[in-house]
């Protein structure tokens, strides 16, 4: 079993064998099983693999730059975190924050060098790959995503950062016009 | 066109061609040249308005809720990103459309909360409307749903943890309470939560156990329709005489129950590509959208898909057609508009 990023813009291809995981920032997460490899690699579309953490870790936790995801309880097996409760957390460890940040960076970066694919003038694209490779965390790279890509960052990431007001809103709105 | 008469006519007989011509048996088949109007644009239910459009706002992501809104064109299924416009981030909420405006019932500006606030846009001019106290919901709701009437003049909340029932009129944009449903399941499941469909004729609502909501008499009637055990599979309704839902809890199920407006019972299974629970459903003229949902394994997400009527065919979109702004979005609302009456 391989693993990939795809940015399908139109309609999702049927293979027998590619499966959707998930979808963000306008990529989606495939699993590929062998004998689908040849036909998935014959599509005219973007797409980079990616490893099975990045794949199965990485989208769980991707974005979160807190210590902890929110699961629902009942649907991972595991005990509420309160009694009566629907969810648990489930914490960072140094492993799901290298794959989450490598899976993300990999999508930032493709979504950049896709867009720069469908413009005549390249100016800018190199330095907004540099910005992506030298974020050290999901906490700085979700700055970067919100700046470069128009992307907004987590709502308890903005309130730590002093960017919302006493009604919880952005006091300066998110620029989503970043063309991405 | 070629047709054939009926075989054994009587005097006074009457057969309408295919063309609409009126022909009558009085020894022969003569016309007067009357004929029965063959327009299908007659089903005023149908094509009283032609939905080109619509809106999917707020949702969340990982305690995130969202204050943006998502705009779909449906003759190309392009979906573009409008901005932050709610007036407070939303999840977990209820979406309502008349002809002219989107409905969220209620904006907490917290991910599962509960409120009365209700915040409204133009879908004419894609600005929001002051807050108004005469709008807001008359019982504390959380994930409540809205059930609209067949002309959208009004909706009639549901669940949201509470059996109370209030009535929305789009005329006068004021809300009222209208009485209580069935104890069980309108209080709604997890969260207030339950699945919801309406039509030409009737409402239903789906946790579990099911009820139904007759436009004409309203009145409830327990039974018939169940699924979504919880409250988080959510409904996609259409113009057709009936409606889809997935089974199951928090992450639904891989497939779609197609269900009767008329009955409730289960027509078809309709396939899906992934299984997708706390759906963004969004209403077409001929084919619905899937606009963000909550997939179990990997969470909250911006999956797309288009789910046509007529043939129960599912389509899985790419990002031209995905939610944009944020990178996942379940429990959002939905609002549909039609060229006619807030352009294109």
């Amino acid at each position: 079993m391989k693993y990939f990023i795809v940015r399908f813009y139109k309609e999702v291809p049927q293979i027998t064998g590619m499966t959707s995981l998930t979808s963000f920032d306008s990529y989606g997460v495939f699993s590929v099983t062998a004998e689908a490899e040849a036909e998935f690699l014959a599509l005219d579309v973007s797409k980079e693999e990616i490893t099975e953490d990045e794949a199965t870790i990485g989208s769980k936790f991707y974005a979160i730059s807190r210590d902890y995801r929110k699961a629902y309880s009942a649907v991972e097996g595991l005990e509420p975190d309160e009694e009566g409760g629907s969810k648990t957390k489930v914490y960072h460890t140094e492993q799901t924050k290298a794959v989450t940040l490598n899976l993300m960076k990999k999508i930032s970066k493709r979504r950049i060098v896709d867009e720069f694919n469908r413009r005549e003038d390249r100016t800018g694209e190199e330095s907004l790959l540099t910005s992506i490779d030298a974020a050290a965390t999901i906490w700085d790279l979700n700055i970067l995503r919100e700046d470069l890509l128009g992307v907004e960052m987590p709502v308890y990431q903005a309130g730590e950062m002093g960017l919302l007001d006493e009604r919880g809103l952005r006091i300066v709105p998110v620029d989503y016009s970043k063309g991405f | 066109m070629a047709f054939s008469f009926p075989a054994s006519p009587t005097t006074g007989s009457q057969y309408v061609a295919p063309t609409g011509v009126i022909y009558l048996w009085d020894g022969s088949w003569t016309t007067t040249g009357d004929t029965q109007a063959s327009n299908p644009f007659n089903n005023s239910f149908l094509y009283r308005s032609i939905y080109t459009k619509g809106y999917m706002n707020g949702g969340y992501r990982n305690s995130s809720p969202w204050r943006n809104v998502n705009k779909t064109i449906h003759a190309t299924d392009l979906t573009s990103n409008l901005g932050d416009k709610l007036v407070y981030n939303s999840s977990y909420v209820g979406g309502g459309f008349s002809d002219y405006r989107s409905y969220i019932y209620p904006s907490t500006g917290s991910v599962g909360g509960s409120g009365t606030i209700v915040e409204s846009m133009s879908m004419t001019t894609e600005t929001m409307f002051s807050l108004d106290a005469a709008r807001y919901l008359k019982s504390t709701r959380s994930d409540c749903e809205a059930l609209m009437t067949p002309s959208l003049t009004s909706a009639y909340i549901v669940g949201g943890g509470t059996t109370a029932v209030d009535r929305h009129n789009f005329v006068t944009d004021i809300m009222f309470s209208a009485g209580t449903a069935p104890a069980s399941p309108l209080s709604g499941g997890t969260s207030g939560g339950l699945g919801a469909l309406f039509g030409q004729y009737k409402a239903w609502i789906s946790q579990g156990a099911g009820s139904s909501f007759t436009w004409v008499t309203e009145t409830w009637a327990t039974g018939g329709m169940s699924w979504a055990t919880d409250g988080q599979p959510k409904g996609l309704s259409s113009k057709h005489g009936h409606g889809y839902g997935g089974t199951g809890s928090y992450a639904g199920s891989v497939n779609l129950g197609k269900y009767s407006e008329a009955t409730g019972t289960n027509l078809a299974t309709v396939a899906r590509n992934k299984t997708n629970g706390e759906e963004n459903w969004q209403i077409g003229q001929n084919w619905g959208y899937l606009l963000g949902a909550y997939d179990g394994g990997y969470g909250q997400n911006n999956d797309a898909a288009r789910l046509n009527y007529l043939t129960d065919t599912y389509t899985a979109l790419g990002s031209d057609s995905e939610p944009k702004g944020h990178d996942g979005a379940s429990s959002g609302s939905c609002a549909t508009g039609s060229a006619a009456f807030v352009g294109f």
